[in-house]
């Protein structure tokens, strides 16, 4: 074995020591971009922010120790996999005589016995004048080579993905446009990822969103258009239905709520609002939603999805608040289209839509990953589900030199060998 | 006819537990006073509670229109319901499996007991809750749980080991029960990779993304990887026996926390299927 084999063989433990260590730190620690403020850190946490900042601890997977770490492990992995593909050739393909004393048999009861272990599976691999070799699952010897391979497509597409992926996130009411290099509402990008540009504008032609009886969302979907006003080009996207436009694919989020359009006319004059109130968890529970107004006040729309409190989408009924400084100044339900009184203000919802959030992603390399995960999984089941077993023959002139031997797990099969030499063991001669 | 299958579930399942509790105590009368009728009792019986176990299980499907994968009550009862499958199909197949009966059937009663503890209400399917991939994800988490299960029971007596005095004997030899953690230790490595594999798939048609860090995800790469350092450690670095097992025990803690309780941790996606 080559010095750096060596090495490698006697690093991998350490390496995924190492990696568990990462993932429990990245665990412990709050990651962002969760609440930059320390105040709200665990108590343990709070006295060590200089080193956890320093070390990059607050953003694990972001850090270049973290991606070295993983091309420690890829590289491992790759130079394991080297020695491994040797021993499965030799072990799938040599010729040698099994170490390890053989049972003789006539000749006669050899050819039974191959005969058995062919009716139980076991694949002819080599015949020669002299010699037979007969194995059950002859692939199984690629079990460790597969997986070791798996593990470094799955790294290193992984870490490519992540880096290339750009994720954005529109809030749209129905009837709303997004043109391409508007600002994203949230926009999340990895090192090699280029600007996520949608192809052409998208217009929100309709939210809807299902419930259960219980008030538990079912499923939403959106329907949309892409391109100009007139365009035919118009697709549904809903929750685990995606749909793929030029390099981005659209998900449905499962946020959905009303848009609520109101004027407020004051002592300081008219003002127009629009207020986004996220849908209520339930039907007798309201969302909350403020809106601060230039004259210093707040308006705060409670939001409930049906005035008879029974259904997610019945009639909805809204409830305009003034607040100044903590005062409250009014409270009073509107009615659609007709001014409302509220305190000092009069106020107006004169329109109630739907709105919805879409997820746009743009990635690079997901068929790699999933390559590298199904190669891990089949090294997998290689090894522990259908590991060798192997016949080998060697006969003279009347007498058969017969070898038997699992190459993983021989108790398990012992009584597979039973079955193999069965009542040929009689015919043994005494060599 | 769906109120009927959701009373029927509930007598089914009481049923079944009652059936589980006697073939527990059946088990453990049976290793302690080492009387064989009594361990073929206490399958027998398990047997038995499967039978209303199973038609409980189809009962509440039918009834409630999704499979038993969406609250605590009904994870914990499909769990149960592939750790004793697994188990008489393995203890039928094998001689050294039988004896774990002590070990297993008190394990299937607390993940029933865990389970109506819980409660039994239904949750409906959040809309993520579709597809042959999420049905593949839960099941085959379902089978690396079971196979860990039975592995960790292996260990637990390896590493009890004289503690279970005269017991002990009715116990395979210590390599027999080591030579098979190391097989069971694979297939849960195995299958929990498959779990996360579908998982990731699933995620990437749900949501656009593969692998997003969530604390369940970062657990079961956790335990995944453990896994692999124990195969590594029994394979390369003579790891064996009481040290193997009690990291083997390890292993099925991790898996445990991350299939029960990282799920509960806010802010985890998973955290909305036990709302
Ligand atoms: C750090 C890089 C790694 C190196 C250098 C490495 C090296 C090796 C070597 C030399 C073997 C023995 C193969 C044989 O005897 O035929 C092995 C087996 C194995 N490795 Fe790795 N490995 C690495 C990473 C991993 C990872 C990340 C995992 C999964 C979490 C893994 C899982 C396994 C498994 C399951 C076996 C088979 C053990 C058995 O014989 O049952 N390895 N590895």
């Amino acid at each position: 074995m080559s010095r750096l084999a060596r090495m490698v063989r006697r690093v991998n433990v350490g390496l995924m020591l190492m990696l568990l260590a990462s993932l429990a730190l990245a665990y412990a620690v709050p990651q962002l971009p969760e609440p930059l403020d320390e105040s709200t850190w665990p108590a343990l946490l709070q006295p060590l922010a200089g080193v956890i900042r320093a070390l990059g601890a607050d953003r694990v997977f972001g850090t270049w120790w973290f991606s070295a770490l993983l091309g420690a492990v890829a590289l491992g992995s790759l130079l394991a996999l080297a020695g491994q593909s040797a021993l499965a050739w030799r072990r799938a393909f040599g010729t040698r005589t099994p170490s390890g004393k053989p049972l003789a048999f006539s000749r006669t009861a050899a050819d039974d016995v191959l005969a058995r272990a062919r009716r139980h599976g076991y694949l002819v691999v080599r015949r020669s004048e002299s010699a037979v070799k007969a194995v059950k699952h002859p692939w199984g010897h690629w079990g460790t080579t597969l997986l070791h391979a798996g593990i470094v497509i799955a790294t290193v597409s992984s870490w490519y993905v992540l880096q290339s992926t750009a994720t954005g996130v529109i809030q749209l009411a129905e009837g709303e446009t997004f043109a391409p290099g508007q600002p994203w509402g949230i926009e999340e990008g990895g090192a090699l990822a280029e600007p996520l540009v949608l192809p052409t504008p998208i217009t929100l032609l309709r939210s809807e969103a299902e419930y259960w009886p219980d008030g538990s969302l079912r499923q939403v979907r959106s329907t949309i258009a892409f391109g100009a006003e007139d365009t035919k080009d118009v697709a549904t996207v809903e929750v685990n239905g995606s749909v793929a436009r030029g390099s981005v694919r659209l998900y449905q989020s499962q946020r959905v709520g009303s848009t609520l359009l109101v004027t407020v006319e004051g002592p300081s004059g008219e003002e127009r609002v629009r207020v986004d109130s996220a849908a209520p968890a339930a039907p007798d529970v309201p969302s909350y939603e403020d809106y601060p107004l230039a004259d210093g006040s707040t308006l705060r729309l409670k939001y409930f999805s049906d005035t008879e409190r029974v259904s997610m989408t019945g009639v909805p009924e809204v409830v305009a608040r003034m607040e100044r400084d903590g005062n409250l100044l009014g409270q009073e339900t509107l009615v659609s289209g007709v001014g409302v009184a509220v305190g000092d203000y009069e106020v107006t919802l004169f329109e109630v839509r739907a709105w919805t959030q879409l997820i746009v992603v743009s990635t690079r390399g997901m068929a790699a990953v999933f390559v590298g995960f199904v190669v891990i999984l089949l090294g997998s089941l290689l090894l522990y589900v259908w590991p060798p077993r192997e016949l080998f023959i060697e006969t003279d002139d009347d007498t058969a030199h017969v070898w038997w031997r699992a190459w993983r797990f021989p108790d398990v099969y012992s009584d597979e060998r039973e079955r193999v030499f069965g009542a040929a063991r009689e015919a043994m001669t005494d060599d | 006819m769906t109120e009927y299958l959701t009373h029927a579930e509930v007598y089914l399942h009481v049923l079944a537990l009652v059936a589980y509790a006697a073939a527990s105590m059946s088990a453990i009368a049976g290793v302690f006073t080492e009387k064989s009728p009594l361990l073929r009792w206490a399958d027998r019986l398990a047997l038995t509670g499967l039978v209303f176990h199973t038609a409980g299980l189809v009962a509440r499907w039918v009834a409630i229109g999704h499979g038993p994968y969406v609250s605590r009550y009904e994870v914990l009862s499909a769990n149960a319901w592939v750790v004793l499958v697994l188990y008489l199909w393995w203890s039928h197949r094998t001689e050294l499996m039988r004896p774990f009966s002590v070990v297993v059937y008190p394990a299937v009663l607390l993940l029933m007991g865990l389970g109506v503890y819980m409660g039994p209400e239904v949750h409906q399917l959040p809309p993520t809750f579709s597809g042959i991939w999420l049905a593949l994800h839960v099941a085959f988490y379902f089978v690396a749980f079971s196979v860990g299960l039975l592995t960790a029971a292996i260990s637990l007596v390896i590493v009890a080991d004289k503690r279970l005095g005269r017991f002990r004997a009715r116990f395979p030899s210590e390599i027999a029960l080591d030579r098979a953690v190391f097989r069971f230790a694979g297939l849960a490595f195995a299958f929990w990779g498959i779990g996360m594999l579908t998982g990731s798939v699933w995620a990437y048609y749900s949501w656009g993304r593969f692998w997003g860090w969530d604390p369940v995800e970062t657990w079961s790469l956790v335990t995944w990887v453990t896994y692999g350092v124990y195969l590594h450690l029994r394979r390369m670095y003579g790891w064996r026996q009481r040290r193997a097992a009690i990291l083997m025990l390890v292993c099925f803690g991790l898996a445990v926390g991350t299939l029960f309780f990282t799920s509960l941790i806010n802010g985890s996606l998973h955290a909305v299927y036990f709302r």
